[in-house]
């Protein structure tokens, strides 16, 4: 069902306003009417830009903001402990946070940068180890002290060996050699030995090949190798040393300021958040007035809140919802706990407006109908019914809780008509279980079913129809009304003739309804102009359509006689036991999946374009 | 010979309209994956639409039924 | 002859990545009608509000990290690898078009002496063996050799890449590959609705040629590319008789505008003619101009973002003249 609203009108003055929003924001009741119409209607000048209207507004924003942005980065760049926060109102020390945030927030930044350049530092030195233990390898197989000069290239390729090679022997006439090895972390390191006065030329040679000599640092650079391995060593636990300590040094900070900033945030964020609302009140130089919707029932509640807070300086106010508010109303839905689960399957269609109906009671009553004549069967009814009780034994909350109690009920009439139908997995059981079928057998009465089929079709429709009318009547359109009934008179006389076609009897006769029909036609098209006669096919064609329901009937009943027959082929117990568990386990997940989805597609389609009216929008209260 | 024909009618009755129930499934059924991947929103509406070309297969059946019955 | 041009169809293709076919055309065309929903429908709309890039709503397209430019290109990369082979034959010319700004900005950082390209070619749907070549390039002139050897074996008219690198260096080159580009692409058999954007670029690129030169009082007309549905001819005798107002004329005439309207603006002009064929495009059957018409919006929403960006601080009012809306 849909909630009943009432349009409410907060007024007070100026001063109070944050501490009003604040009140209703606690309380979670009420929602904010955005639009500025609303106020021209009350007189009062609507603001399009509602920041720029108020200067001192927007600078407190900004200012909060401002201090909101510098904390929460002290907070990203301090280690996230777990600290107990202190109670202190950040309201009343605002100035000095505002100078004490941005002095620490750069005390914070220059430790984070700190860690990170020495973090990049280590990780280089890592780098220099790997590669120098590389290089360490292949000199250990050359002499030392011959005065040769040792250069360490990286090589981006294998290929760029060989080119290498190639370019040095052209260059140094062989007086150099190279030597490849791969580092730890898969680095092709390459070393080239070669005389002192060769050297020059060679450094030349990479660098116009754009391959680089290893880089070592500044103050390893003039140390031979295992000297400067060994300097490396001591680089790096210096290194990590001061990482300890600069870690150390922010733990301190966070230790004694951590709590303090948390707090600060969570108060200039929901402050902010006020802050934002107020962009969309009406204000004066001394009062504002606050827009908006609340549920009925729940307005006492609120006034009651106001009042005791804020005695008669602030005035609640009900409004009369008039005819052109009803497009903005937001809406809420409430239903009865037997039909909230439905809610599931209306949550796939767009909300209804607010002047319009709740399709869920209505998909509560007749979508489990409708799966139980199509699944129609006891046993199949009960395997789903035991399914849907283990899932619901597990407390499952959401759309997965819903699905089993919808799928609960509808089992449940399944089994019931089942039991109707003579059917216990298939028409067999039913004979072994001495059930009577009180209905007509449905894989044999086909027409029958289809007569059913359609007449509950029929009414389904008129149904919607009828409640269609009945929101045209309420908001008084007189045309529209008009062409739902004569499309209810015309589906009745056709009903009429059919039946008559059908069940020929000196009864019923026929001239009088042609006659009626010859009449209606003309103030359809008067009515409704001249595609209205389309739309009266069309609805005939969803009365039609009910026919589905005999058919997946019918294909559900041979499905399970068939899964049965073909069991009894086998001969054998076990294996026609194996064999109709198998085949009554696909009947049963087919039986499941048609006859839901084309149960709901009755209802969305056929049913609900009657008088659902989309558009609706969702009531979402302000809240914390 | 006239039940081979009458048979034969209603198979074709419920095999075309299966046919094209099948291709008209097969299209909006990819197009049906793609909107739900970009709107998940919309997975109401996209189920209708699926269900929506299965009339054409029921009302082939409902009117074999009728042409066997006859 | 015919086979050979047909040849030629498919090998475009070849320029471009090799990867496992996508879904199929109607779940990509839903998709993409999907994502065309979310793209910026009111420029000035959103130009009014304080902080237009804070209130600019979210769009799949803008969902990847980094900058408008990288996100427009993984954008790009998600539409290819979603389509089947069919359609990345039909969308190969467009594609190839807009991977060559990667190949031009590869080529520049070359040039810089930039070694790692991966944070350009990750997402870049040229084929792997163009995207090996800059990767393992030292410096741009090798990259170039190596490009102009494997362009050449698709289309002759590459070969001399190469040389006009080495007389013009790099604006030329980029020049030239786009030029050879488009005339490869109008003298190949490709999809009608292709075709019609195809010359919609070519004239596009045709008249503000020839606008510019005017408008610096150049003597000697441009060469001027085929393929457009203004016929060159035409286009040099307004040249020759500096007539301007007649290629504004034709402007408005290419998107079916009312021919009189007040602004001697050629490129807003142009704007508008494209911003039409291309709806005109979307709407035909067959999916490939809807999907033109989504990449083209997503590339003008990158390019405006990135003027946004550019011009946050300097005010937007600059930004308004430059908007395509």
């Amino acid at each position: 069902m849909i909630v009943r609203m009432s349009k409410l009108e907060i007024a007070g003055p100026r001063g109070l306003l944050l501490d009003v929003l604040d009140t209703i924001r606690e309380l979670g009741t009420f929602q904010l009417e955005e639009d500025g119409a609303a106020a021209q209607a009350a007189g009062l000048p609507a603001s399009p830009q509602p920041q720029g209207a108020d200067a001192r507004t927007v600078t407190e924003r900004l200012f909060l903001e401002n201090i909101r942005r510098q904390t929460s980065e002290i907070i990203s760049l301090l280690p996230a402990l777990d600290i107990r926060e202190n109670g202190l109102d950040p309201l009343a020390i605002l100035d000095t946070i505002a100078v004490t945030a941005s002095r620490h927030l750069a005390t914070c930044r220059e430790l984070a940068e700190r860690y990170q350049a020495l973090q990049r530092e280590e990780q280089e030195l890592v780098r220099y180890k790997v590669l120098l233990s590389a290089i360490d390898r292949l000199v250990k197989g050359q002499d030392t002290r011959s005065g040769l000069e040792y250069i360490g290239i990286t090589l981006r390729d294998p290929s760029f060996v060989e080119q290498l090679c190639e370019a040095l022997t052209c260059l140094v006439d062989g007086e150099c050699t190279l030597t490849t090895t791969v580092a730890d972390d898969g680095t092709l390191i390459g070393l080239i030995v070669t005389t002192a006065s060769r050297a020059k030329s060679i450094r030349q040679l990479l660098s116009d090949q754009q391959m680089p000599e290893l880089p070592l640092p500044e103050s390893l650079g003039r140390l031979s190798l295992p000297e400067r391995i060994s300097g490396l060593e001591e680089s790096l636990s210096a290194t990590r040393r001061a990482m300890e300590e600069t870690v150390a040094e922010q733990d301190r900070f966070a230790r004694s300021w951590l709590a303090f900033y948390r707090q600060v945030n969570q108060w200039l964020v929901e402050r902010l958040a006020l802050l934002s609302v107020t962009a969309s009140v009406q204000r004066t130089g001394m009062c504002f007035v606050i827009h908006g919707w609340a549920l009925t029932e729940e307005t006492g509640v609120l006034e009651e809140r106001l009042n005791s807070r804020f005695g008669d300086r602030v005035a609640v106010e009900h409004c009369a919802i008039l005819e052109q508010d009803l497009e903005k109303v937001p809406v809420a839905l409430r239903n009865p706990s037997y039909f909230r689960p439905f809610e599931l399957l209306t949550r796939l269609l767009p909300l209804p407006r607010y002047s319009s109906w709740d399709p869920t009671p209505f998909i509560g009553i007749f979508f489990p109908l409708f799966f139980g004549m199509m699944l129609g069967d006891a046993g199949h009814g009960l395997v789903l019914l035991t399914a849907s009780l283990l899932l619901l034994w597990r407390r499952p909350s959401g759309a997965m809780g819903d699905a089993a109690r919808i799928l609960l009920i509808s089992s449940s009439y399944a089994i019931l008509f089942g039991i109707l139908f003579g059917e216990f997995f298939g028409e067999a059981g039913g004979r072994l279980l001495h059930l009577t079928p009180i209905l007509p057998e449905r894989s044999r009465a086909v027409i029958p079913m289809l007569i059913f089929s359609l007449a509950l079709g029929a009414s389904h429709v008129v149904l919607g129809l009828l409640l269609g009318l009945i929101t045209d009547i309420r908001r008084h359109k007189r045309g529209e009304a008009a062409v739902r009934i004569v499309t209810i008179a015309l589906i009745a006389c056709l009903a009429y003739l059919v039946t008559a076609y059908i069940y020929p009897s000196p009864w019923l006769v026929t001239r009088p309804v042609l006659i009626l029909v010859g009449l209606l036609l003309p103030l359809l098209i008067l009515s409704g102009g001249l595609l209205a006669p389309l739309e009266m096919v069309k609805t005939v064609g969803n009365i039609v359509s009910y026919a589905r329901i005999m058919a997946i009937g019918l294909s559900s009943a041979l499905l399970a006689n068939a899964a049965n027959q073909m069991a009894g082929l086998t001969g054998n117990l076990i294996l026609g036991t194996l064999a109709a568990i198998t085949l009554h386990a696909v009947a049963i997940v087919l039986g499941l999946f048609a006859p839901a989805i084309h149960a709901l597609r009755l209802h969305l389609v056929e049913f609900f374009s009657k008088f659902v009216e989309p558009g609706g929008k969702r009531f979402n209260p302000l809240h914390k | 010979m006239e039940k081979v024909l009458i048979c034969f009618a209603a198979a074709l009755a419920v095999g075309l309209c299966a046919l094209a129930t099948a291709w008209a499934q097969s299209r909006i059924g990819a197009a049906t994956a793609g909107t739900i991947a970009e709107r998940p929103e919309l997975t109401g509406t996209v189920i209708i639409m699926l269900a929506i070309p299965e009339t054409i297969v029921i009302l082939g059946f409902v009117v074999a039924t009728m042409i066997l019955n006859k | 002859m015919n086979r050979q041009r047909r040849a030629q169809a498919k090998i475009m293709r070849t320029l471009l990545l090799d990867m496992p076919a996508g879904v199929s055309a109607d779940c990509l065309l839903a998709r993409i009608r999907g994502r065309r929903s979310f793209l910026v429908r009111n420029w000035d709309r959103l130009l009014l509000s304080s902080q237009p890039l804070q209130t600019l709503s979210p769009a799949p397209w803008r969902r990847a990290e980094g900058r408008v430019l990288q996100a427009l290109q993984q954008e790009y990369f998600w539409a290819f690898s979603h389509m089947d082979e069919q359609v990345r034959r039909s969308m190969a010319p467009f594609f190839w078009l807009a991977e060559l700004r990667t190949l031009a900005v590869c080529l520049r950082l070359l040039t810089r002496g930039a070694t790692n390209l991966d944070h350009l070619l990750t997402h870049s749907l040229l084929a792997n063996s163009i995207k090996d070549l800059l990767r393992k390039a030292y410096g741009c002139a090798p990259a170039v050799t190596g490009l102009t050897a494997v362009l050449a074996g698709y289309d002759a008219r590459f070969t001399g890449l190469a040389d006009i690198y080495l007389t013009g260096g790099s604006g030329a080159l980029e020049g030239a590959l786009y030029e050879i580009s488009l005339t490869t692409i109008s003298d190949m058999p490709i999809h009608p609705q292709m075709r019609c954007y195809m010359a919609l670029v070519i004239d596009s690129r045709n008249l503000t040629t020839l606008a510019k030169r005017m408008r610096w009082r150049l003597g000697t007309i441009p060469p001027l590319l085929e393929g457009g549905t203004l016929p060159p001819s035409r286009l040099a005798e307004l040249f020759e008789r500096r007539d301007s107002a007649g290629l504004l004329h034709l402007a408005m005439r290419l998107g079916g505008l009312a021919p009189y309207r007040e602004t001697d603006d050629l490129e807003r002009v142009l704007y508008e003619a494209q911003r039409r064929v291309m709806r005109r495009l979307a709407r035909q059957e067959g999916g490939v101009g809807l999907i033109l018409d989504y990449l083209w919006r997503c590339g003008n929403e990158a390019a405006n973002i990135g003027l946004l960006e550019r011009l946050e601080f300097m005010g937007s009012e600059h930004a308004e003249a430059e908007l395509r809306r």
